[in-house]
């Protein structure tokens, strides 16, 4: 179907065509820059729409001027689908001009979408999943107090954090969402609810257990997820950390230049990749799941026990660590160096692990 | 600097190395080792291998080890040099008869056409039993996925990865059949799946005493090295890493020589009919 000035309507594109001329609102602009053999280059993304719906697009150029909420015209795109969604792009061939004055009403469509499966990519997206740890604060906006609730959101795919602008949440409930917004925020994906967005009771098809991932299908940054592997090195930085009492700063000389008179605390961190046969992932741990792993007590960390060295830490970590298979409980957030772990509870491999882990991999044949 | 992406590690057993004929020269980086292509297509240059160390020879210069899985052997070398002188360090550490985890490159020489490989660990280090299980669980589930893969490749004249993609295979089992029927497209692969569905139960142990039987009769067919015959020691430590016990070894050597299957050549070393 063609409006008035004969583009087609964003409902109706389909994949695999070129030359297309389109008349869109930008609901949304991002840029990303990439690193490869050539040198950096930066490429724009983000999501087109009129009155028949949305749909994402990549651009190699985009001009400087054009911003989010303006209507463009777009001409002598393509469309392609990637990852099973239809995608429109924007080469060199392509022109974009800006339609001053104009606006167009979108027609918001949402993605039924897994936590595991979240992205910024498709930012507007419908979901299921059960509510926990609720906090609420409040805030001033427009002058007006608001309240502002946190909570986690969980399904049996992952966990992500949500935000919920005036909308209380329940602690336990299960909920369908349908109007979602995806952010990212230092590394960790976040889910924010509006006034705008539906939230429905419901009851979830399914039960929520240990979420047992494989290493290669990790693809965005996900919460609440456990991974199993070979631990195949030790960051050589990974070892006792001297921070300050009263800031946390890490130290390196044993007095704090903001507080000299504070007395530093231990602290512990570790890297190191894990290989699972799929592929492999950079981990970081600090004190709380490595202490016990590497057999100190908290009580025992402390700088009045005399047992406690650098080189006796950086020890345990070398004999504990490399080398060995563990279960590992965590976040996956996204940095410079790419997809990383940050990890909650780390546990050696055991034979009760084995047994849900065999189940898992023997239901691929069945 | 251009951050380099790190090079795969294969979790594979002794016998898909040892059964490659094919190697792939990497054109894009210089003096770089070849890629082996083996018969279930995986494209190797490095490997998390698991097994049992059956010899150990250590010199002030070299060490040498092998290592034998429920399949065959591993051959390990490191030098004392700048670049080997941690993995040495490593092997030196270990004895025979231990249960070990290795990451090393895969390398490779060739004379008069035949291929040998071996192994320059980057890290070994003793395990126990619980992760030699778990390696053994995905290990054989990754093996059995991609003969699935190389099954339903080998059904297309002309096979490519989005078939198999669509199929519900992850991209790097369907590049692997893809591979696997181009350069081996007379594999068999029903070997290969015995032995990794033997080892696919949580305690890695083939049920039934018909595959263990199969698993050492096999044994001693692929590993005559040097024409003298396969050594006992080698035939218990495979078997051992497949939990099957040194009792139940000794009476399937008995049976299969009784039914004439193998014969014991020499003291201790075992040759199939």
């Amino acid at each position: 179907m063609m409006n008035g000035e004969e583009f087609p309507q964003i409902s109706t594109l389909e994949p695999g065509k070129q030359n297309v001329r389109l008349k869109a609102k930008i609901v949304s602009l991002q840029q990303r820059k990439i690193k490869n053999e050539k040198g950096e280059t930066v490429y724009f993304y983000g999501i087109l729409g009129d009155s028949s719906g949305t749909i994402s697009f990549t651009a190699w150029a985009f001009p400087a001027t054009i911003q989010s909420g303006d209507v463009v015209e777009i001409k002598n795109c393509s469309t392609k689908e990637y990852n099973n969604v239809n995608r429109v792009y924007i080469d060199s061939r392509s022109e974009v001009v800006l339609r001053p004055g104009e606006d167009l009403e979108v027609k918001r469509t949402f993605r039924e979408l897994k936590i595991k499966d979240l992205s910024t990519t498709n930012p507007y997206v419908s979901l299921e999943g059960r509510i926990s740890g609720v906090m609420e604060k409040e805030m001033e906006r427009d002058g007006e107090k608001q309240k502002l609730y946190y909570a986690d959101l969980e399904d049996d795919t992952g966990k992500i954090r949500l935000t919920s602008f005036g909308r209380s949440l329940k602690e336990g409930e299960s909920v369908r969402i349908e109007g979602a917004k995806v952010s990212e925020y230092n590394g960790r994906l976040r889910l924010t609810i509006n006034d705008k967005t539906k939230v429905l009771s419901t009851k979830l098809q399914y039960t929520i257990t240990e979420r047992i991932v494989n290493l290669a299908d990790i693809a965005n940054p996900i919460g609440g997820i456990t991974v199993q592997g070979f631990a195949v090195n030790l960051g050589p930085k990974s070892g006792l950390v001297m921070r300050c009492s009263q800031c946390n700063q890490k130290l390196d000389d044993l007095r704090c230049p903001d507080h000299p008179d504070a007395p530093f605390v231990y602290d512990l961190f570790a890297y190191f990749t894990i290989d699972d046969g799929t592929g492999h992932l950079q981990c970081t741990g600090g004190r709380m799941p490595l202490l016990p792993l590497i057999g100190l007590s908290p009580d025992d960390f402390v700088p009045s026990n005399k047992n406690i060295s650098r080189r006796g830490v950086q020890s345990l970590l070398e004999e504990k660590i490399p080398g060995r298979a563990f279960v590992i409980g965590g976040d996956v957030i996204k940095s410079q160096i790419g997809l990383s772990m940050r990890i909650r509870d780390i546990r050696p491999m055991d034979e009760e692990f084995l047994k849900t882990f065999s189940r898992m991999l023997e239901a691929d044949f069945q | 600097m251009i951050s380099r992406k790190r090079e795969f590690a294969y979790w594979v057993y002794a016998r898909e190395i040892r059964d490659s004929t094919v190697l792939e020269e990497n054109h894009e980086e210089e003096r770089a080792k070849p890629y082996v292509i083996t018969p279930l297509g995986s494209k190797i240059r490095r490997v998390l291998i698991t097994g049992r160390v059956t010899q150990k020879n250590s010199e002030e210069n070299m060490t040498k080890m092998t290592l034998a899985d429920s399949t065959g052997n591993f051959y390990l070398t490191a030098f004392s040099n700048d670049f080997g002188s941690q993995g040495k360090i490593m092997l030196d550490s270990l004895e025979p008869n231990d249960m070990v985890m290795v990451m090393g490159r895969l390398t490779t020489f060739q004379n008069e056409g035949k291929i040998y490989f071996n192994i320059n660990p980057e890290i070994a280090v003793k395990i126990d039993d619980t992760s030699l299980k778990y390696w053994n669980l995905r290990a054989s589930h990754i093996a059995r996925r991609k003969i699935f893969a190389i099954r339903a490749a080998l059904k297309s004249e002309s096979p490519t990865s989005e078939d198999l993609r669509k199929m519900g295979y992850t991209e790097e089992e369907s590049e692997c059949a893809v591979r696997a029927a181009k350069n081996y497209p007379d594999y068999n692969t029903a070997d290969m799946e015995s032995v990794a569905s033997g080892l696919q139960s949580p305690g890695a142990t083939p049920e039934g005493d018909t595959v263990h039987r199969e698993l050492v009769l096999d044994y001693v067919r692929n590993n005559d090295e040097d024409g003298r015959g396969c050594r006992y020691e080698d035939i218990l430590a495979a078997a051992t890493n497949a939990q099957i016990s040194q009792g139940e070894v000794d009476e399937i050597l008995n049976t299969l020589g009784s039914d004439g299957e193998i014969f014991e050549v020499s003291l201790k070393r075992y040759k199939a009919i």
